[in-house]
């Protein structure tokens, strides 16, 4: 496999290329011509497709962009390209399977196939959504008490000691420390020492996440260490200064990326062709172990109003993505269950069980949940959000949900989403106002609204999630 | 006015084809036609249609940023004959823009950048992670109207209010316009470190741009 130090010397010596060049000359026609060349195109209409051959397809057509395009690297203004043979070769090594976390609460993430039966990990948290100091604790704490938690992803740090928290400032290298120093003592309080933490989210720089890892009380090696590809395919050295570090100290690499529908990928086409290149690049450049692999919707983002057809098509490149890595490597992958609107609304239920279940029955390996509102407002984790995806991720697993039949299920789930067309996202609640901090309880109305939206999908599904509990 | 000949400008520019725009225009000033309604009816009228289809999610960003492309280089061949007749394309305003320190996002940054373009404004685009005194010397160097930046982290944030901090403590914040947005950027954040707008999207954006150098629809 292609070692590290071969990497380093790719982005010193790669093919020259200026960063607008790379958009506009090299990635973006590439990857227009290759959906052009395999025939890809998006239906709306058939979110979760059962189409092998499209996934195939999908795959071949991100396989040879990854080949021919490689990532760009910012410092150096080169092309990190690798042949085919090596990205053969590290596809056909990859293990499919890792261990996160130790002894007791030590999980084992495993490859899964399109409709597999086992069902995913789960990822919870705010997923590096804002979180203040003081709320900090009560808010992990109600994560790691989630039974269908395996493993925690903090929130990012807003201030401390009153301070905002900059990045590349001192303060941030201490926000990265205290970050995983509070989350460890919410695992340890919830009696789950060993649980992996997915950090740094309080500190994006390098140096923030190499102080967090080598001090004492910082990220063990079986903890998740993120390692972000900036859209679309670039690097820059202080993602490789992460993945040096961490290799050096035998650390599990977590490979970050978003694609965005409406960027220089273009449509849902585009977007599902490059998720697939960037994941098997994660894999090369990052050494990732698994690797968070988002698809967005640049129009929905902006906008914060849902539109249908742009959230069908967001699902559907969701989900040829996964089914193409699923079938044809042992790559793995996850996505987010996320929502335009905040916690405690219908609306937010409903987006999470759109990406949840296309997700889950498309072949991702892990799930993360739950990312409310886009990270719009501070202190808002989707935390029974987290809790009802958790369960209908496993619900749609173990019952052998077919891609028919999941699509069938979230068209249903979409029909009762068009009424927040074409408005503002509600806001929805902060954690304040859901959660009873002393006594560590869900407010009823919150744990309500979950039981509702249970039994509503539950009643679409034909089979009962884990029971409600308060 | 030979009409083809400006739809086929318009068409250049909609295609993103700065070479053939050029040549267009070039010809279409043999032909004798007027450089302000080339510019009008040719170059601008193809980006707005291309803007108008971004807006509705027809185009992508690429097809954005090459029209604007498309569009410098016919302005670019338009020039000579506007500053020869003593006649110039209205600029509605100078922006200084780009994404904060540590902050390497610029996907957002770059609609904004070409939608102000196509929109008439000046933009002097500074790339990404750009930090806070760099904005102030470049506004302060091309006597700009409007300082705009754009923040997609909330570590990323706080680099926003150091501009505006430091024009205050410089005595340069009355003379430009401070505009910010990013999707962690609110209402509230724009209040509080003293911004003059804020924009959730690139199209309100190009609108509130506007209405900083006092232009009304």
């Amino acid at each position: 496999m292609t070692t590290i130090w071969e990497v380093l010397d790719k982005a010193e010596n790669g093919p020259v290329c200026t960063d607008r060049d790379f958009d506009l000359k090299i990635f973006s026609p590439r990857v227009a011509e290759l959906a052009k060349e395999y025939d890809i195109q998006c239906d709306a209409e058939c979110v979760i497709p059962s189409d092998d051959h499209l996934a195939d397809d999908v795959f071949a057509a991100g396989f040879r962009l990854a080949t021919e395009v490689g990532f760009w690297c910012r410092e150096t203004n080169r092309r990190i390209v690798f042949e085919e043979d090596e990205i053969k070769e590290t596809l056909r090594s990859s293990p499919g399977q890792i261990t996160l976390g130790l002894d007791n609460d030590g999980r084992l993430m495993k490859h899964r196939s399109i409709e597999d039966a086992r069902a995913p990990l789960i990822q919870m948290g705010p997923l590096g959504q804002t979180t203040s100091e003081a709320m900090y604790i009560p808010e992990h704490f109600a994560f790691a008490q989630e039974p269908l938690m395996d493993y925690l992803n903090g929130g990012s740090l807003a201030a401390l000691y009153g301070a905002e928290i900059k990045a590349g400032s001192p303060l941030e290298v201490e926000a990265g420390k205290r970050e995983v120093a509070m989350l460890r003592e919410v695992l340890r309080r919830a009696g789950r020492p060993g649980t992996l933490i997915l950090g740094v989210e309080s500190s994006i720089g390098a140096l923030g996440q190499i102080a967090a890892s080598s001090s004492e009380g910082g990220l063990r090696k079986n903890d998740g260490h993120m390692v972000a590809v900036t859209s679309e395919l670039k690097t820059d050295y202080s993602a490789l200064s992460k993945v040096v570090h961490t290799l050096g100290y035998g650390g599990l690499l977590c490979g970050l990326y978003t694609v965005m529908i409406g960027g220089f990928a273009g449509g849902p086409e585009g977007a599902a062709i490059s998720s697939v290149a960037g994941s098997i690049l994660a894999k090369l450049v990052y050494k990732a172990s698994f690797a968070i692999d988002d698809i967005r919707d640049l129009f929905l983002l902006q906008s914060t109003q849902l539109k249908v057809s742009n959230f069908k098509k967001l699902l559907w490149a969701v989900s040829v993505s996964r089914q193409a890595i699923s079938r044809n490597s042992n790559l793995l992958i996850g996505s987010t269950a996320h929502g335009l609107a905040g916690p405690s609304t219908e609306m937010l239920f409903r987006e999470c069980a759109a990406t949840t279940i296309t997700d889950v029955v498309s072949g991702t390996a892990f799930v993360e949940t739950s990312f409310a509102a886009e990270n719009r407002y501070p202190d808002h984790p989707g935390l029974l959000e987290a809790r009802f995806t958790a369960e209908l991720a496993h619900a749609v697993a173990t019952s052998l949900l077919k891609r028919q039949e999941a699509d069938e299920l979230v068209k249903r789930v979409i029909e009762k989403l068009k009424p927040f067309e074409g408005k503002n996202a509600p806001e929805g609640y902060s954690f304040e106002q859901l959660y009873d901090i002393p006594k560590s309880r869900i407010q009823r109305d919150y744990f309500d609204l979950y039981r509702r939206m249970k039994a509503e999908i539950q009643d679409s599904l034909g089979i009962e999630l884990t029971p409600a509990k308060l | 006015m030979n009409e083809k000949i400006l739809e086929e400008i318009s068409a250049h520019v909609q295609d993103g084809n700065a070479e053939e725009t050029r040549e267009s225009v070039k010809s279409a000033l043999e032909q004798g036609a007027d450089p302000l309604e080339i510019v009008e009816q040719g170059l601008a009228k193809g980006v707005r249609r291309v803007g108008d289809c971004f807006g509705r999610g027809e185009v992508f960003l690429t097809q954005l940023m090459m029209a604007a492309d498309a569009i410098k280089a016919g302005l670019d061949a338009v020039q000579p004959e506007l500053t020869r007749q003593g006649k110039g394309p209205q600029v509605l305003g100078k922006v200084v823009l780009g994404t904060v320190k540590g902050d390497i996002h610029d996907l957002g940054k770059n609609i904004i950048s070409t939608m102000l373009q196509v929109n008439g404004f000046d933009v002097f685009d500074l790339g990404v992670d750009v930090p806070p005194m760099k904005f102030i010397e470049k506004a302060v160097d091309v006597d700009a109207d409007i300082i705009a930046m754009s923040a997609l982290m909330t570590t990323t944030l706080p680099f926003q209010a150091d501009v505006t901090k430091l024009l205050s403590e410089m005595g340069l914040r009355p003379k430009f316009k401070v505009l910010i947005g990013g999707a962690p950027v609110t209402e509230e954040w724009a209040r509080q470190i003293g911004a003059d707008a804020y924009a959730t999207d690139a199209i309100p954006g190009v609108e509130k741009a506007k209405n900083l150098v006092g232009v009304h629809q």
